[in-house]
């Protein structure tokens, strides 16, 4: 059985933590060790760890314009959503990602992140939303299973 | 090109423009052209009270075109914005997180699509245009002709008459700048700043038709320059100005989406800044507000707007040399065309662009027959109605790096209704910020 934790609208009260991921430190954390998000110990930490990884290497994906690491992060990517996806890496001449986590439910094996997404495109171009990762632990580990608004 | 570097280059050829001339103005050159007590020819012969005979001829020529400053004018008010920046648009795809241009297509070139420029994105354009007007009504404008009939004509020598042959070159150069805002995703706040500078030369052959007085050539005649009797003299006066021209605000909403459908709702308003006697600005407000329907498909984007403009009241429709002013023809303004991706880097726009001018004043060709009823002349003479001018617009808009996008596009005629060039060409760089 798996454990319910849940960072809600407390959490976006605190100023939850800004998730910045930059093209220049690839490996920037997601999940902003210095932001106001507390973290459970135990198996949650773990988890969250993990998690934060994906999505870090989905933002990863996404700054890179890599259609492959964006498959390695979400593995059922359809054809037809590959193509769209090479599409608007084409499209695109740069991309910065920052995410602010709101909510984090982990339950029986799936995990549900809403973030608030400012995206910076070709350098000035800036479009915010909100964003929802459906994410299932699979034997390979954790990966996107669905994104929506 | 540094963004910058556009910025400045902006302000400077704004900051350079010199200003019009105080006296001398352009919209009192045809009205003035014969001196300011009109077209008087010379005459030795006597009055009864011994006085000489001041013979005094009149034309709509003179006493109505100032028509064509209100063509001029109209040709001024009627100048589209070029669409701004408006070819960086990006949609996410919500199923992978990812933006993707939402067209290829950068966009019609002076026409509109209900696409907005992005929330607090800037967008800065800078155009040239430079109209040589050739026709005015399907009149060429190097040859009017126009009589010239006596104070109160009536058989004998009040039935001659002055035929008059006159050019007009008159052109038009626009440099506009324009400032473009997304207040919010979905709201533009644009401003159009447009440099004007207007040339004017009008040229007029003037010549004594003798209907009633063949008999005797001192009536009515024209000494030329050694005192000897003539029937011809030539007139011509010129001038040019240039400055800022007329203002306009726009306020441009995308209201609606249907699939690739978009709607869009916006107001121009535009301010007298120009000064209309110097041919500059249409020296009234006008109020413009415009529906646009667009389809952002990937590589084939067609748009269409309508809109119905308000105008104020302006010297020019009235009386420019008195100074009264008279309410500027309404006008319904419509658009349509096609933007095209031939790749990613360029898009070809074509349009059909056209305006129905309301009740405007409008010259039209007629055949003057003398009191003889025998001798007959080309002529004018204006009436008010209700015309569409309607032309066609192909271009390109290329994008040679970043969001930099340099546009060119010619303009023609498709009838010959109103103040026309044949061609005109259109020349810009957009950058969005």
């Amino acid at each position: 059985m798996g454990q319910r934790f849940r960072y809600g609208r407390t959490i976006v009260a605190l100023g939850l933590a800004l998730v910045t991921a930059n093209p220049a430190p690839i490996g920037a954390a997601i999940f902003d060790d210095a932001s106001a998000i507390t973290l459970p110990s135990g198996n949650l930490s773990t988890e969250a760890t993990s998690i934060r990884k994906v999505l870090e290497a989905y933002v990863r994906a996404v700054e890179a314009k890599d259609v492959q690491m964006f498959r390695a992060v979400k593995p059922n990517l359809s054809e037809e959503e590959e193509k769209r996806a090479r599409m608007a890496f084409k499209s695109v001449q740069s991309q910065v990602v920052k995410m602010n986590v709101l909510v984090l439910d982990v339950k029986d094996g799936k995990a549900t992140v809403k973030v608030s997404r400012r995206d910076t495109i070709n350098g000035s171009i800036v479009s915010s939303f909100p964003q929802t990762f459906q994410l299932a632990k699979e034997t390979a580990g954790w990966m996107i299973q669905d994104i929506g608004r | 090109m540094n963004p910058r570097f556009l910025g400045i280059l902006a302000f400077s050829l704004l900051a350079s423009a010199p200003a019009g001339r105080a006296d001398d103005k352009l919209a009192l050159l045809i009205p003035h052209l014969y001196g300011p007590t009109g077209l008087v020819v010379d005459s030795e012969a006597r009055l009864p009270d011994g006085s000489t005979h001041s013979a005094h001829f009149n034309s709509a020529f003179q006493a109505e075109f100032t028509q064509f400053n209100v063509a001029i004018a109209s040709q001024l008010t009627g100048l589209p914005i070029p669409t701004p920046a408006s070819g960086f648009t990006y949609t996410l795809d919500p199923s992978l997180g990812l933006f993707t241009r939402s067209t290829k297509s950068f966009g019609p070139i002076l026409s509109d699509r209900a696409d907005t420029v992005g929330r607090h994105k800037l967008s800065l354009g800078v155009h040239y245009q430079r109209f040589t007007f050739d026709k005015i009504e399907g009149v060429d404008l190097g040859e009017v002709p126009a009589v010239f009939t006596h104070d109160n004509p009536a058989l004998g020598g009040r039935d001659d008459v002055v035929t008059t042959a006159n050019a007009i070159d008159a052109s038009v150069g626009q440099f506009t700048t324009y400032l473009n805002f997304g207040v919010t995703s979905w709201l533009d706040a644009a401003v159009a700043v447009p440099l004007v500078s207007t040339d004017l030369t009008v040229r007029s052959t003037a010549t004594v038709q003798r209907i009633g007085t063949s008999a005797n050539p001192l009536i009515h005649f024209f000494r030329d320059a050694n005192g000897a009797v003539g029937n011809v003299r030539s007139f011509e006066s010129t001038g040019s100005s240039s400055g800022l021209g007329d203002v306009i605000l726009r306020l441009k909403a995308r209201v609606a989406n249907a699939g690739p459908l978009a709607i869009g709702l916006g107001v121009d308003s535009r301010t007298p800044t120009g000064d209309e006697m110097d041919l500059l600005g249409a020296g009234a407000w006008g109020v413009k507000p415009f529906l646009v329907v667009s389809s952002t498909s990937r590589t084939f984007s067609p748009h269409a707007t309508v809109g119905y403009e308000w105008n104020g009241e302006s010297a020019l429709a009235g009386d420019p040399v008195a100074g009264t002013k008279a309410k500027l023809p309404d006008q319904i303004t419509y658009s349509g065309g096609v933007a095209v991706a031939v790749t990613g880097n360029l898009t070809l726009a074509a349009d059909v662009i056209g305006r129905r001018i309301i009740d405007g004043r409008r010259l039209v060709p007629k055949t003057f027959t003398s009191i003889d009823g025998r001798t007959t002349f080309p002529d004018i003479s204006f009436v008010v109605t209700s015309e569409n001018e309607i032309s066609g617009a192909v271009g390109f808009k290329f994008n040679p790096r970043g969001r930099l996008l340099i546009d060119a596009n010619l303009l023609f005629s498709l009838n010959d209704h109103g103040l026309r060039d044949t061609l005109t060409p259109l020349v810009g760089l957009e950058y969005g910020f």
